[in-house]
């Protein structure tokens, strides 16, 4: 019982955290270098190559940063992509943690990641990181709305906020098909919440990479880690609720 | 059960983020104050980033309550919504426009404007 319901479910979830955040590094790595962008020789080496680099490398310091939300925040972050990884239904049988609330949970997750990230720029106590950390609040606001309304769409046919009776409700009817936006929806809310490709508006370049633009070494690692491993539940949430149904 | 396992994960992530910054940096000496500077594409610093962006808690605080109350509410009302149908339907617009008198009251405070 202690193996099943506590030690399983804690290694599946960070297993799925590591090898899901190499993957997403992996892919963007890929599609960088399709749009002609420079790149490694390698694209599976080069995020680990990335990684063992940060390692080794100095950690950047400001005059008078909040210290410990600034080691914090990276580590707060991807232990919130945990929380969301923890409640994904990887099958109809196989959640790591199937909380009667889940989607409140995930709901949650969401609210928290704004005052994260809004953390990680403000102790830095760098213009740039703070302008950045103040776009992602306003942003984020704006993210949360968005989802709000597809996830209660996803708890309105289940009469429930547990996401395995939300792959449950769509035995008959895939909810892909039963509510057409709310697919793409949902994606752009996860591109946005790990403010990934396109929608990258809180560590943009024109800030010199916001809020993370005094980070380097270790915390750089931890925070880009965070940010892969994000997108692997809120990319994962939608899309396995479909196929698992099927 | 759940809830514990959950306790475990948040406990292990955050812990192996905090490690991954610990280890590798025990040794580490500080960078000297030249290179401790803020960047600023060129320029020096005057004063600290936060007294001119001073945290704002009270509109940020206001609209979270705005918007992410309204979700709260709005979870069990999903629950149940099915089963009341139309009573349901009014409830929930009874709330949002109480709601939205506070997101009103905040656009008059100046609460939307990027300064």
């Amino acid at each position: 019982m202690i193996l099943d319901e506590l030690i399983l479910p804690v290694l599946l979830v960070i297993v799925v955290l590591v090898v899901g955040a190499y993957l997403v590094a992996v892919l963007d790595e890929a599609i960088a270098g399709a749009l002609g962008m420079p790149r490694a020789t390698s694209v599976w080496t080069a995020p680990l190559a990335q990684g063992a680099w940060l390692l080794t490398q100095q950690a950047n310091a400001t005059e008078a940063p909040d210290w410990r939300a600034w080691r914090l925040a990276p580590a707060l972050y991807l232990a919130l992509a945990a929380i969301g990884l923890a409640v994904v239904p990887f099958s109809p049988t196989l959640i790591p943690t199937d909380l009667v609330t889940s989607v409140v949970l995930w709901g949650s997750v969401e609210a928290l990641a704004t005052v994260v990230i809004f953390l990680h720029g403000w102790s830095a106590n760098t213009l740039l990181a703070l302008i950045g950390a103040y776009r992602y609040v306003a942003l984020g606001l704006s993210y949360i709305l968005i989802s709000m309304f597809v996830l209660i769409g996803v708890a309105l046919p289940a009469e429930s906020l547990q996401f395995s009776q939300v792959v449950a409700s769509q035995e008959g009817l895939w909810n892909v098909i039963r509510q057409p936006l709310g697919l793409p929806l949902f994606l752009i809310v996860g591109l946005g919440m790990t403010f990934w490709g396109p929608l990258n508006l809180a560590d943009s370049r024109d800030l010199a990479r916001g809020t993370a633009s005094a980070v380097s070494g270790p915390p750089r690692l931890v925070w880009n880690l965070a940010r892969a491993a994000m997108l692997v539940p809120s990319a994962a949430r939608r899309r396995a609720p479909s196929w698992a149904a099927g | 059960m759940e809830l514990l396992t959950l306790f475990f994960i948040v406990l292990i992530a955050a812990g192996l983020g905090l490690l991954i910054q610990w280890l590798p940096m025990r040794h580490q000496p500080m960078p000297p104050y030249p290179q401790r500077a803020p960047f600023l594409g060129g320029g020096l610093p005057e004063t600290h980033a936060w007294s001119r962006y001073h945290v704002r808690y009270y509109p940020m605080t206001l609209l979270l309550i705005a918007f992410e109350m309204e979700m709260m509410f709005m979870y069990p009302w999903a629950v149940v919504f099915v089963e009341q149908g139309m009573k349901a339907v009014m409830e929930m617009g009874m709330f949002l426009a109480i709601l939205s008198v506070g997101i009103v009251y905040a656009w008059r405070e100046g609460v939307f404007k990027w300064q």
